[in-house]
């Protein structure tokens, strides 16, 4: 029977540990979630704010949250984070109807990751496609990344890109930066 | 339990103001009213929203708008927007360029948004921008001109530029 104490004995004997106050305040979240490994809760306030409506699945393995992560999940909807992934501060990931996020993924800060078309929690007039996160993503700051992205393994999606459709393994992809429009006088 | 007397704060800072409703989380939406002129009809404001009404600034937003979580709307001038909008997260709508820079003044040129448009997250609308009725913004985008009513705008998508290479 794999128990709470287990999951996090089992965690201290893998690879990526932080501090036993983290797992102690991650411990805080495991209620909302629909199965969890060693969550672990860093650096402080404000709380991750997990909320699921008891009627979506949330599944992560030994993830690590940082303050004012916001994981949204739809009446039968799937959200699953996989092992070893940490998700840095003020990420949002709402999930309509299924997103999931491989293993060792390290997503930055500001990120937006929905399976709708990204206007808001309250309609969706297009309709959710699934998205799909690969192993070994980096995810850098304010990218987002839209329905029906299905992301590869090894890619790295640079800061700030707007991501939408198929990114093959190994890529990196990124949105085309500031150029120069004018001078000042 | 006291959100109904923080919804009368937020109302008390608006001209006038209609059924406001803030769904739960933080940080609570913050009104900034500095001498300007702030009418909210029945709109839902979700969690992290501002809105700030510069001195002289009008902030109009029609019945049945939702605005995302951390939305700004800033006013210095007019900023209008219609109703039944449905505005995405981290939106950011300015009618003003904030301070003046080099030899240029400042220049405010109102934005006015139609009724039913869709706003995708992350986006940011300049001043000086009309958006028609029923327009679709998508996620990301930066609009600096007028949107025609019920077309589609957006931005650049991710495309790839490099890959991984094979050791690290």
């Amino acid at each position: 029977m794999r128990n709470v104490f287990s999951v996090y004995r089992q965690r201290f004997a893998k690879g990526r540990v932080y501090s036993p106050i983290a797992y102690f305040c991650g411990a805080l979240l495991r209620r909302r979630f629909t199965d969890a490994g060693a969550l672990a809760w860093l650096r402080g306030s404000p709380m991750p704010n997990i909320r699921n409506d008891h009627r979506g699945t949330i599944v992560a393995g030994d993830v690590a949250l940082y303050p004012d992560v916001t994981l949204i999940c739809r009446p039968g909807a799937r959200l699953s984070v996989g092992d070893g992934t940490y998700i840095n501060r003020n990420t949002f990931l709402f999930a309509e109807k299924e997103i999931s996020v491989g293993e060792d993924c390290m997503i930055s800060w500001d990120v937006i990751i929905t399976d709708t078309d990204g206007f808001g929690e309250e309609r969706n007039p297009g309709g959710a496609r699934p998205v799909k996160i690969g192993d070994r993503v980096w995810i850098g700051s304010k990218a987002v990344i839209l329905g029906g992205a299905v992301i590869g393994d090894n890619v790295v999606v640079a800061g700030g890109s707007v991501v939408t459709g198929e990114v093959a393994t190994g890529a990196i992809v990124a949105t085309r930066p500031a150029h120069e429009i004018g001078r000042v006088e | 339990m006291f959100d109904f007397l923080k919804i009368r704060r937020l109302a008390r800072r608006c001209q006038s103001a209609g059924r406001l409703d803030v769904p739960r989380g933080h940080p609570w939406p913050a009104i900034k009213n500095e001498g300007g002129q702030i009418h909210l009809e029945s709109i839902r404001l979700y969690p992290g929203t501002r809105l700030w009404a510069h001195k002289g600034g009008v902030l109009a937003i029609g019945n049945g708008t939702v605005l995302g979580r951390g939305t700004e709307i800033i006013a210095w001038e007019k900023v209008q927007i219609g109703r039944n909008c449905l505005i995405g997260w981290d939106v950011v709508v300015m009618d003003t360029d904030l301070h003046p820079i080099g030899n240029r003044p400042l220049k405010n040129k109102p934005v006015v948004i139609g009724d039913k448009v869709c706003i995708g997250c992350r986006s940011i609308i300049l001043k000086g921008v009309t958006i028609g009725e029923g327009a679709v913004v998508a996620a990301g985008s930066i609009v600096t001109k007028d949107v025609r009513p019920w077309s589609k705008v957006g931005g650049e998508i991710a495309k790839e530029i490099a890959r991984v290479k094979a050791g690290g």
